[in-house]
């Protein structure tokens, strides 16, 4: 056991915990049945405190809880070097849960300022501790998405943003990143939505030439976050519409045409008509559900209809 | 436009006494160069200005990949090389390939053999035989000067050597006894998009120039408008292209032409974003085709096809006009008809060409 006040809480060198929250149930666990596995601390020269190498948020939780003594192994300043420290933190880590992404990113970042490892043998040795793909190209994809805003690090730790949307949030100018996760956040939207609505805000800044501020500066979105009537899914669906009606201003006129016409033939529960994937090629799709010769009875009384029916030779000549 | 030179040259350890492997390194003596016992996947610091003397090691004839459901048109491609440095945006060899550098094969009396044992047992079941695919026909040709051996070799063959180009790079083809089995073809596009988008290749008039020499020369030629490349003033520029096409042109040498809308794998998209930031041809309104590639929505794809034909065929009244890559709808809907297959497709295309220069 080791006095808490011999810890020095402020180096945080070998920290990589992200979000910087206390997780509840860490807390609670450590509340109930105090730590069970030990903290890793270094001694440090001209220190008479201990540096935490392992455990961080046990001890922020310890010290919430007026701990004032706890397990912990520590090792001389001289027989653990960072590189070795930092292996102690992935495995340590590793036996306890899954580090999450921008967590990677950290250790990875950390280990390869200069004097703790070249970025040659972070790749070579810490990749695969990482179970990540040995190789430059992963390392930087890596390493790049600490630029994002701290919201959009937590998105991606959380899981509610993608590695691509990530990538995708960098290649916007750094002010306009923020109002994006901001975005997303308000819709409460998981990765692959985000990913979706990411790619029609940057196709519709390159191609018009305008900034993201602007597009959600829309009237249209302001009113949709604002409605209370919405729920967060309506608002992402209204808010995806309006983003692919400018994004695609031809493709989704045809295409509402098409779903209009196709709604005044009147077609009765159990018989479909769609159009073609991505309106390549002419012909459209008949569906008919049949359960008993009445429904086959129906279903050619309706077709009979359909063949006189101009709405449909309007929809044949459309696509 | 600026020949490709060099700035760095591997060459393979195995082909390293052959003849045009000499030839070349005594052609740039001053370049860092290379022997590699096989010329790796990838080596740190290659760029478009690295170029890669290697051999072709297998039968050097290959089909067009062509793309699912959408018409090929049966053609087969004499392999020569690999790469480009004319780094067009939209070019498939940014993701189609591992690695940049130009590879080159200085094996052509092999691949030229293995052809000839192939043209004789009858198993070469196409046409048109075109080394424009997978680098362009005409870029190191100052280098290696295989359009010389290439026209020389199809002059008495029943099969067309198409070569395709972006460059004008043709004083090799100056002179030679061709007997109208080479058409030396051009790839065009609007001055703004080959300013935009194919940077490095010729302009438009250095196309247009090459390509009347070759006419002086009794070539037969092709033009291939592939890919178009749609924006709000498209009809304007390709209207504009075509008046100079006119004007540089008979239309009595042009034995084919072709239209491609632009079209790419997504996996090309990131790319373009991020080699060709100022690139804005990937914003128009696309979708995923059968073959999951991005194309113009067909509404889009049928207008350019259809305006572009009109205007072309006022010009070149006799000249086949086909499509590259459409889908049936496509075709009946742009030019009224569609081809049963590739390989009639492959007749429409050689139409005009056998009547005029058998």
């Amino acid at each position: 056991m080791i006095p808490l006040a011999s810890i020095d809480r402020t180096n945080t060198a070998f920290k990589i915990s992200f979000p910087e929250k206390l997780p509840h149930a860490l807390y609670a666990s450590i509340k109930r049945i105090g730590i069970l596995n030990p903290i890793i601390l270094r001694s440090l020269p001209q220190s008479s405190l201990f540096q935490i190498i392992s455990g961080f948020r046990r001890i922020d939780a310890a010290h919430r809880l007026g701990l004032t003594n706890i397990p912990a192994t520590a090792h001389s300043f001289k027989e653990l070097s960072d590189r070795d420290a930092f292996i102690i933190v992935v495995y340590d880590n590793s036996a306890s849960r899954e580090l999450n992404i921008i967590e990677q990113a950290i250790l990875l970042d950390k280990l390869s300022q200069p004097n703790i490892c070249s970025e040659d043998e972070v790749i070579r040795d810490f990749l695969p501790l990482l179970k990540i793909n040995a190789n430059r190209f992963m390392f930087e994809r890596m390493i790049k998405l600490r630029a994002l805003p701290p919201a959009g690090q937590t998105a991606l730790a959380e899981g509610r943003l993608s590695i691509a949307a990530g990538e995708l949030l960098l290649h916007f100018p750094p002010a306009e990143r923020p109002p994006i996760v901001s975005l997303f956040n308000k819709l409460s939207i998981g990765k692959n939505k985000a990913e979706l609505l990411i790619h029609l805000l940057f196709d519709i800044t390159k191609r018009d030439q305008c900034s993201v501020k602007k597009i959600l500066g829309d009237q249209i979105i302001k009113d949709t976050l604002l409605n209370k009537d919405y729920a967060a899914a309506d608002k992402y669906n209204h808010i995806k519409i309006y983003l692919y009606n400018r994004r695609y201003p031809r493709l989704s006129q045809i295409q509402t045409d098409i779903t209009r016409t196709i709604d005044k033939l009147n077609l009765p529960h159990g018989i479909m008509l769609t159009p073609p994937p991505s309106l390549e090629g002419n012909a459209l799709k008949l569906e008919c559900k049949i359960q008993n010769k009445k429904d086959i009875s129906l279903c050619i009384s309706v077709l009979k209809k359909l063949i006189k029916n101009s709405s449909l030779k309007y929809l044949l000549k459309k696509i | 436009m600026i020949d490709y030179v060099p700035r760095r040259i591997i060459v393979e350890q195995s082909i390293r006494q052959a003849a045009l492997t000499k030839k070349i390194l005594k052609k740039f003596p001053n370049i860092q160069k290379q022997v590699v016992k096989k010329i790796p996947q990838s080596l740190p610091g290659i760029t478009n200005n690295t170029l890669i003397i290697s051999q072709q090691k297998g039968l050097g004839l290959v089909s067009c990949p062509g793309t699912p459901a959408y018409l090929c048109c049966n053609y087969y491609i004499l392999d020569i090389g690999f790469g480009c440095s004319y780094n067009c945006s939209y070019c498939f060899l940014h993701h189609y390939r591992n690695t940049p550098g130009i590879i080159i094969y200085v094996n052509l009396s092999d691949i030229l053999r293995k052809l000839t044992h192939n043209i004789t047992h009858n198993s070469i079941p196409c046409k048109r035989i075109g080394t424009g695919e997978f680098t362009d026909s005409l870029l190191l040709d100052h280098i290696t000067g295989y359009s010389k051996k290439l026209v020389a070799y199809f002059s008495d063959k029943q099969i067309v050597l198409e070569l395709k180009t972006k460059s004008n790079n043709i004083q090799n083809l100056m002179g030679l006894a061709h007997n109208k089995r080479t058409v030396v073809a051009w790839s065009l596009n609007p001055k703004p998009v080959i300013q935009t988008e194919e940077r490095a290749a010729a302009t438009l008039s250095e196309r247009l120039s090459a390509a009347h020499r070759c006419q002086q020369e009794g070539y037969p030629l092709a033009f291939h408008f592939d890919p178009i490349i749609y924006s709000s003033s498209w009809e304007k520029q390709y209207k504009e292209v075509i008046k100079k096409l006119q004007k540089a042109i008979d239309q009595k040498h042009v034995v084919w032409i072709s239209l491609g809308t632009l079209r790419f794998n997504p996996g090309l998209k990131p790319l373009i974003q991020k080699y060709f930031p100022k690139s804005k041809i990937i914003y128009e309104e696309m979708i995923r085709g059968l073959d999951g590639k991005f194309r113009y929505i067909q509404p889009v794809r049928i207008e350019i096809y259809q305006k572009m034909t009109e205007w072309l065929k006022a010009v070149f009244p006799q000249t086949p006009i086909y499509l590259c890559m459409e889908n049936p709808v496509v075709w009946k809907r742009s030019l009224g008809f569609c081809p049963k297959n590739p390989q009639d497709l492959e007749n429409y295309i050689i139409s005009y060409w056998n009547k005029t220069c058998r």
